[in-house]
């Protein structure tokens, strides 16, 4: 009974903090996923997304369900640290709950989250028996989520190594599936090309800033204290595998320069205290300040209204009449196609005549307006003035 | 993967390729993400693009020459 009281409480939470994430509207990442746009990662989860994609509450199902994934993931926690006092379990846990890496990305609909899940559920499939296959075919699902899981390489392969196989099985339950995925990719070149594209992003960006950003992310994912205490029992623990995935992840970051990777590090920093739990010191304290930081993250990242351009958009025009194309002027993200229910193109003079409305993101362009009228301003949206009634 | 072959052995092919459905996306203004190579030989190639939308994509095929980059409708495959 307390159990489930816990467990309604816990939804409670993710449920709001997936609404956090919902007042912010649908991101260009994400609609790539709720609409299974074949790029950046490989399809085991986005497509099973968009199989529900024209049902009008597929946005909140999804985000209430990754952040319910994150949020009860505090039981593999908890399950993790069994064998310590029920105190230190519970610190470990509202760690968890408090940590940035939870407060901003649960419900943010992402991979990253999920491969730091995928990574959780590994560490906790290493502490208990378990089939090889079953940890082969985690794996295998793991990288089709998201290419980042290969970061977590060397955790995958100790969960198979404490199955006691051969080193030659565990070749082959890990390697497999890395040529499977790499197949996946030869066959699918726009994943290859947005690689090359996102490689030589910030390419201006210093060594020193790139320290800085990831040293940031690092102190971001762990609420500061899991991620001072986690580390230290990684590098105290001298657990070869955390280590060396911890590298792997901080690498990724400094490259990649995206901050919600920061939830990356979360399974780590869980792992470290488990390897060491004496690391948590005056852990009231401790349990006090990360509340405070964990706060202090959501109302900065939360704090008053965002813009959500393209839902306010489309919800004007969904107060007319309008029919036909949608055109856009300027550069457009994929929450355009989420957003619409209109087929969404860039401006071009000679789609003008299936066109119904078009959307100024800079500058409108010149075209003879007559027939025309302006709905808003900023954006600039001009609808025909027969769907204006 | 044999269909696309050419794109990883021949650097000509990918560029002109890549520059093609470029030019594509922005002569029909559609977003690069939705294209899928269906055939590539070195005259020519067939791309079809998906506007990734909620409920039913609409779907359209082009033939493009190669190195010309002319290009025309075809049927799109089912």
């Amino acid at each position: 009974m307390q159990r489930l009281f816990v467990t309604f409480v816990l939804e409670l939470y993710a449920i709001a903090l997936a609404m956090l994430q919902a007042g912010g509207g649908v991101q260009s990442d994400e609609a790539k996923y709720l609409l299974n746009i074949p790029y950046p990662h490989p399809p085991a989860v986005r497509w099973v997304l968009a199989q529900f994609d024209a049902w009008h509450y597929q946005e909140t199902f999804v985000r209430v369900l990754f952040a319910t994934l994150m949020v009860q993931a505090v039981w593999l926690v908890w399950d993790m640290v069994k064998e310590l006092p029920v105190q230190r379990r519970y610190d470990l846990a509202v760690l968890w709950l408090f940590s940035g890496g939870v407060i901003l990305q649960a419900g943010t609909v992402m991979m990253a989250p999920l491969t730091a899940l995928q990574a959780l559920v590994f560490l906790w499939m290493a502490q208990r028996r378990t089939t090889p296959q079953t940890i082969g075919l985690f794996w295998l699902f793991s990288l089709f989520t998201a290419y980042q899981a290969v970061l977590f390489l060397p955790l995958a392969y100790v969960c198979l190594q404490r199955q006691g196989i051969s080193r030659t099985q565990i070749g082959l339950y890990l390697g497999a599936p890395i040529i499977l995925l790499a197949l996946y990719t030869l066959v699918n070149p726009l994943i290859p090309a947005s690689m090359v594209v996102h490689s030589s992003r910030d390419l201006h960006s210093s060594l020193p800033n790139r320290l800085m950003a990831t040293g940031r992310l690092w102190l971001i994912g762990g609420s500061v204290f899991l991620s001072l205490f986690g580390t230290w029992g990684m590098f105290a623990s001298r657990r070869w595998e955390l280590i060396t995935s911890f590298f792997l992840v901080c690498a990724y970051i400094a490259l990649s320069r995206y901050d919600y990777y920061a939830v990356l590090f979360l399974p780590l920093f869980v792992a470290g205290v488990t390897a060491r739990p004496k690391v948590i010191t005056f852990p009231r304290m401790t349990l006090f300040f990360t509340a405070i930081v964990g706060m202090h993250l959501s109302v900065s990242a939360f704090e008053g209204p965002r813009p959500v351009i393209a839902r306010e958009v489309i919800r004007s025009l969904s107060d007319t009449a309008m029919q036909g194309t949608l055109l856009v002027e300027g550069s457009f993200g994929h929450q355009w196609q989420y957003e619409s229910p209109y087929p969404v193109r860039a401006f071009l003079p000679g789609l003008l005549e299936e066109a119904g409305a078009v959307v100024c993101l800079t500058e409108c362009p010149e075209w003879n307006r007559s027939g025309w009228k302006v709905l808003q301003f900023e954006p600039e949206v001009w609808v025909r003035e027969k769907w204006l009634g | 993967m044999w269909t696309q072959r050419l794109l990883y052995l021949d650097s000509g092919i990918r560029h002109q390729v890549q520059e093609a459905l470029e030019v594509t996306a922005e002569e029909e203004g559609l977003l690069l993400s939705g294209f899928s190579i269906r055939s590539l030989t070195h005259a020519q190639f067939t791309v079809q693009h998906r506007a990734h939308a909620r409920g039913k994509d609409a779907l359209r095929c082009f033939d493009i020459q190669l190195p010309s980059l002319t290009r025309t409708t075809c049927s799109v495959s089912s």
